[in-house]
């Protein structure tokens, strides 16, 4: 198996609020720090530091696309007309494909050798992701095809792509990334390890943690009470990540490191996290 | 908050993963506490609520939560999207007109897939509802962010859909030219059917127009209120905000915020070490560094979150109710948690 950093194509997806974008920049700057080339596409919260950056958007992609197929004055009174603009823009299904087809682009260019991609939350993400596949039953032949039917063959390569899955220990998170694997699975799309993020850390068990003794200061029982809380919440967190199964021994852990911001120093910090696991 | 709990209608919004629906709960639960009949509706298949509630799974129409302590009473429903078309049809719809919908094609991809129609439903189901004087409270439970404001938007953008103008120009046109070239392009029958549903629908048009009118007036009237729900971080914030604008927007009026999972502050600021020396003195030298640590990680959280409370504060209307939800240690999986919280709401 690949190592998902060697790989050309890392999509990230998962459910909203889960830390999408945090799981893309480590992977991002786990793949700089070894001297990588890395391109970050669509990162909802900027690029890490030797890392270059991309944002996303279909019409554009659209509309590049287009530049390349066609000569310089047609592409121009096509992409200006009221028609295709409308066309652009209700098309359903076409903007994504577009999007995929631009990333896909940038992974194979040589540009980069690695290209991070945040495809959004679940549930469009996985639109997404079987766009290309749809697209290749609906046109017969011809240039589109050859062009989806590279994409689809790209995708399903292990030693090309993985998908990685981003959820943070709770039920509802957790559920999604476990549908984001299943479909991976009949997609198919490869897929890569899963990031649990914000998981919760305690040395002790809840039930380690000492009672107050008599006449304990408010201080001493409020640090007590979030020690045992603490406690009590990594051991929540380890029960719902045994859920995942088997996807579990893949699973990258990233700890919970209440700080205000997740600014350079904290995703340098999860990176020393993840390092270790991938 | 009991102010709140005053209103017919409370509508919660907010971003996704903010607890709106335990939150939704629980405002109903604290209106029942004060002896009133409420319901809370949720569009979410939300098995864990239905958990919470002691209930084995949320039903398409009120069922009645087993709790005691009060004398109001408490229900919970799930609007299901399919079956509530179901019952507006055999509402609405004369026999022959509700057999010809029900047959057609598009009538099964409307009701079951079609976005926008769930949302539709839901305000048409609550404004039902209220009319029937069976609650004291309806509070309605919402789908995250932008989804939340098509909801609110549901009744307008019905009505215009239904403008018979529109509604009549459709088959029509379906028929004529256009419609064979389509129907050559799509190389389907499909718009014969769709003709055919639309004539049906049509029929329908005036009271379902009629029905979105007074939802509108449902949502816009000063009995209605939205209570914003959030947690205290940057995403969950922002997207309270945006909805604000939003419900402001469509004039509706704002009845209060929640902020929830709040973690406590400690009232004056105290350096790692103090903590540290404070647990040893108590002769809990063992683990106090890992405790101090924790104290002061927990503290930092803690600060961040209250700027970030006191900046939404200054974004929304002044005098507006606020309350904060603490961070429970675990998941809201009984009526009891459920409780906790309703008390925190009713303070």
């Amino acid at each position: 198996m690949t190592p998902v950093l060697e790989r050309r194509l890392v999509l990230v997806t998962g459910k909203g609020g889960v830390g999408k974008s945090t799981a893309a920049a480590v992977l991002c700057r786990l793949a700089a720090r070894q001297g990588r080339r890395v391109l970050l596409d669509g990162g909802a919260a900027g690029a890490p530091a030797g890392v270059a950056s991309a944002s996303l958007d279909g019409t554009s992609a659209l509309d590049e696309y287009l530049g390349r197929m066609l000569p310089g004055p047609v592409h121009r009174r096509v992409v200006r007309s009221r028609l295709y603009r409308r066309f652009a823009a209700g098309a359903p299904g076409l903007a994504d494909l577009m999007l995929l087809g631009k990333i896909a682009d940038d992974a194979r260019s040589g540009a980069w050798d690695l290209v991070v991609a945040e495809i959004g939350a679940t549930g469009h993400a996985l639109q997404m992701l079987a766009m290309p596949r749809a697209a290749a039953s609906a046109f017969g032949g011809g240039l589109v095809l050859r062009e989806v039917a590279r994409i689809v063959r790209e995708l399903a390569d292990p030693a090309h792509t993985a998908l990685v899955a981003v959820a943070v220990p709770e039920q509802l998170a957790i559920d999604e990334a476990l549908e984001i694997a299943a479909r991976a699975r009949s997609l198919p799309v490869a897929l890569g390890p899963l990031v649990m993020n914000r998981v919760r850390q305690a040395p002790l068990r809840a039930s380690e943690v000492p009672a107050a003794p008599p006449g304990a200061s408010p201080l001493v029982v409020e640090a007590l009470r979030r020690g045992r809380a603490q406690a009590l919440r990594a051991e929540l967190d380890r029960r719902e990540i045994a859920r995942l199964g088997e996807l579990a021994a893949s699973a990258v852990l990233l700890p919970e490191l209440m700080v205000d911001e997740m600014n350079a120093e904290a995703i340098d910090e999860l990176a020393a996290a993840a390092g270790g696991q991938l | 908050m009991s102010r709140w709990l005053d209103h017919r209608i409370l509508v919660c919004l907010g971003g996704g993963g903010v607890g709106k629906t335990t939150v939704s709960a629980a405002i109903a639960l604290a209106a029942a506490r004060r002896g009133r009949r409420a319901l809370v509706l949720t569009v979410d298949p939300a098995r864990r609520l239905a958990g919470a509630l002691g209930l084995a799974s949320l039903p398409g129409e009120p069922a009645a939560v087993p709790f005691s302590d009060a004398t109001g009473s408490l229900s919970a429903m799930m609007i299901d999207q399919a079956s509530a078309w179901d019952r507006l049809l055999a509402r609405h719809a004369s026999p022959a007109t509700g057999e010809r919908l029900r047959a057609s094609r598009f009538y099964q991809v409307l009701s079951r897939q079609f976005a926008g129609t769930t949302e539709y439903l839901a305000i048409d189901e609550i404004a039902e509802l209220a009319a029937s004087g069976a609650y004291d409270l309806l509070v309605l439970d919402t789908p995250p962010g932008p989804r939340a404001v098509e909801l609110l938007e549901a009744p307008s953008r019905a009505r215009r859909l239904l403008d018979p103008r529109v509604l009549r120009w459709i088959p029509i046109r379906a028929g004529g030219l256009l419609g064979r070239e389509l129907e050559r392009a799509t190389g389907g029958a499909g718009l014969g059917d769709l003709a055919g549903f639309l004539a049906a629908a049509g029929e329908l048009a005036d009271v379902l127009s009629e029905r979105a009118r007074r939802a509108r007036e449902a949502l816009t009237s000063p009995e209605t209120g939205v209570v914003l729900v959030a947690t205290p971080d940057d995403r969950a914030i922002d997207s309270a905000r945006l909805l604000a604008q939003a419900a402001r927007r469509l004039d509706l009026h704002l009845a209060g915020a929640v902020l929830n999972r709040v973690h406590p502050v400690w009232p004056d600021p105290v350096a790692t070490s103090d903590v540290r020396g404070a647990l040893a003195a108590a002769g809990l030298g063992e683990h106090a560094a890992w405790l101090a640590d924790n104290f002061a990680a927990h503290e930092r959280r803690a600060r961040g979150e209250a700027r970030r409370v006191d900046a939404l504060a200054h974004a929304l209307p002044a005098g507006l109710p606020r309350r904060s939800i603490p961070a429970f240690d675990a998941d809201v999986h009984d009526l009891a948690a459920l409780a906790h919280m309703a008390a925190a709401l009713d303070a």
